[in-house]
């Protein structure tokens, strides 16, 4: 990277980290430095809500997969509006009114201390290891890139986070989010309106996107019904739908978000301010990644995308791989040739109105166009039996663009939309890791009548604390799944079972034994459905475990109503 | 008017049909540059 785009990142840098910590003098006593004296807002917390679900992840997994496989990802938030709605008329008012510090706290004065204090447990262990995630899935990426050792590039992400988080509290932790949201769209909007201006005038903004539909990468809906596949209308709506109430209404990380608003009504429209937008902003990335997809199909895009992965196979020692590798380079680089003239006959075909002439084209675009994902899949295997490892190369493939074709400054911006992106989940969800400790346990189980300065104190250590554990986590996080879904599949395991004992709140004669036996029921009925049925997507293990609490909690608590078995 | 008042309650059903008519458009729109420019558009 120039000297330039370096200033930029480091500017950011510099400017994030003061600026959170000149708003710790702020902080006075814990419900400052948790809950802003619940006095946020609206509009900063719906930011703040929508800053923390958009991670780095999105932005550089997201892209790359809208270049590599389409709009078709876009589906996987079909619920999420549907969520929000749901969410605004139940638990956000009842959180609200109860005037907790933590989703858990709700639960304690519904059933019991036993769930209160199994469903914060289950939060810190979920939680505690995917902020973890959310901090190495940028960092590999990062140094690959950038040339950074990993260490250090974790380092970069997570320490200037944790610090502004720990002194500032979570009025820092919004604020800042609101910044980092502005920059993270700034980037979008950056490389958008570069990659339409970068289109050849030959062909033209529709002609693009019929090459880019016709290799499918504009099927944004699927309406077939699979429970295997994860990508469809239906999975994303009714799946999505138990996933995002699960995320927004019981994980603390977003919770807490809306617990600072000013009012129930101030909660409510900052949840709406993602039920507006999500949808539009995710459809906005993916056609991102389907433009760099329709750039290079005029510029020769690398056979690989990871440079790592790249001198690996360019370089090792055997010397049939180099051979094949240069096989594969070439069959590549022919098939693009190819693809790159259907492109533009297509393209002239399409002006002049002769359509027989623009399908013939249209099928020798598709056929070079398989030759080069043929090429890429063998070179992509070849990577993973040199290196050993996953070379994960669609999330190299925005980084590789922006870095290696785009002009100084630019490059810059992104990898400080990445940080941004990458900090402000990282800070919100440390802030309320540090809050489920101090609230549900240390407060609760350990020192129960102490000073307000007392509990200010030991929540900045474990602030502090949290964040060193992430970026420990980070560190041996390199060996876990594709970057995109990895995060939703950890948290996939808990959290239907969790939502089912917000659910089961709701019913009246539900008792705090069935809440406890039926967590138990969902956790075992989501272990064995992953287990018998690997097959399954894991967006319908929320729906099995949410439903199998309902259920087994229903029933374990009539059983208690008819005075059949003594309650606990 | 009151956060749970009449008022309230009517404020949050005009945000609840604009939230639903917003997602409709949206997902008419993606359908449409489906139907447009993807797979086997005339």
């Amino acid at each position: 990277m120039h000297w330039i785009d370096w200033t930029i990142v480091g500017g950011y840098l510099a400017y994030v980290v003061w600026d959170g910590i000149r708003r710790s003098s702020r902080s006075k006593g814990i419900e400052g430095y948790f809950l802003a004296g619940r006095l946020m807002p609206w509009w900063v917390v719906g930011l703040s809500v929508m800053a923390t679900q958009m991670s780095a992840i999105t932005l550089v997994g997201t892209t790359g997969q809208g270049a590599e496989d389409g709009m078709r990802f876009v589906q996987f938030y079909f619920g999420l509006p549907l969520a929000m709605l749901i969410l605004s008329v139940t638990l956000v008012p009842f959180f609200h009114r109860a005037k907790v510090y933590t989703a858990y706290e709700y639960l304690e004065r519904r059933f019991d201390a036993r769930i209160r204090s199994l469903t914060s447990g289950l939060f810190l262990l979920s939680r505690g290891m995917a902020v973890g995630v959310v901090i190495s899935a940028p960092a590999i990426v990062l140094s690959a890139t950038l040339g950074l050792s990993f260490p250090i590039a974790v380092a970069l992400i997570g320490l200037p986070a944790a610090a502004y988080t720990m002194f500032g509290g979570v009025e820092a932790v919004q604020w800042v989010d609101v910044k980092q949201m502005f920059l993270i769209l700034g980037g979008l909007g950056a490389l958008l309106v570069i990659l339409l201006a970068g289109i050849p005038e030959e062909v033209g903004i529709g002609n693009a996107l019929r090459l880019a539909g016709a290799t499918g990468r504009l099927e944004s809906f699927d309406f077939s019904f699979s429970l295997t596949e994860t990508y469809t209308f239906w999975s994303g709506l009714i799946g999505g739908l138990f996933l995002m109430l699960a995320y927004f209404g019981t994980d603390q990380s977003q919770v807490q978000r809306y617990l600072t608003a000013r009012s129930v009504q101030d909660a409510r429209s900052s949840l709406f301010m993602s039920a507006y937008w999500k949808i539009p902003l995710q459809a906005m990335v993916l056609m991102v990644g389907v433009l760099v997809f329709v750039y290079y199909l005029f510029s020769a895009p690398p056979l690989l995308f990871n440079r790592d992965h790249q001198t690996a196979v360019e370089t090792a020692p055997a010397a049939e791989i180099t051979a094949e590798y240069g096989a594969l380079t070439a069959r590549y680089q022919e098939a693009f040739e190819a693809r790159r003239a259907a492109a533009l006959d297509y393209s002239r075909a399409g002006r002049s109105g002769d359509r027989s002439r623009a399908d013939e084209v249209a099928d020798r675009f598709l056929a070079s166009d398989a030759r080069m994902r043929t090429a890429r899949e063998e070179a992509l295997e070849l990577a993973r039996t040199t290196t050993g490892r996953n070379p994960r190369d669609i999330n190299y493939i925005i980084p590789a663009f922006v870095l290696g074709e785009l002009p100084i400054a630019i490059p810059g911006l992104f990898i400080a939309a990445v940080l941004a992106a990458a900090m402000s989940s990282i800070s919100s969800e440390l802030n309320s890791l540090s809050t489920a400790t101090i609230i549900d346990f240390y407060r609760r189980h350990v020192r129960r009548e102490e000073s307000d300065e007392h509990y200010l104190l030991v929540s900045k250590v474990a602030t502090g604390f949290w964040g060193l554990f992430a970026c420990g986590v980070a560190l041996f996080a390199v060996a876990l799944g594709s970057l995109i879904e990895v995060v939703n599949r950890f948290g996939s395991f808990f959290y239907g079972s969790i939502l089912g004992v917000f659910l089961l709140s709701f019913i009246p004669f539900a008792s705090g034994r069935g809440a406890l036996f039926g967590l138990i029921a969902g956790m075992g009925s989501v272990a064995a459905v992953s287990v018998l049925a690997p097959e399954v997507s894991f967006l319908w293990h929320n729906v099995v475990g949410a439903v199998a609490v309902v259920a087994v909690g229903s029933v374990l608590s009539l059983d208690r109503r008819t005075g059949l078995t003594p309650g606990p | 008017m009151t956060a749970t008042g009449p008022g309230a309650r009517r404020g949050t059903r005009r945000l609840v049909v604009r939230v639903l008519l917003v997602q409709a458009l949206t997902l008419i729109g993606l359908y449409l540059l489906q139907l447009r420019f993807g797979i086997g558009a005339g």
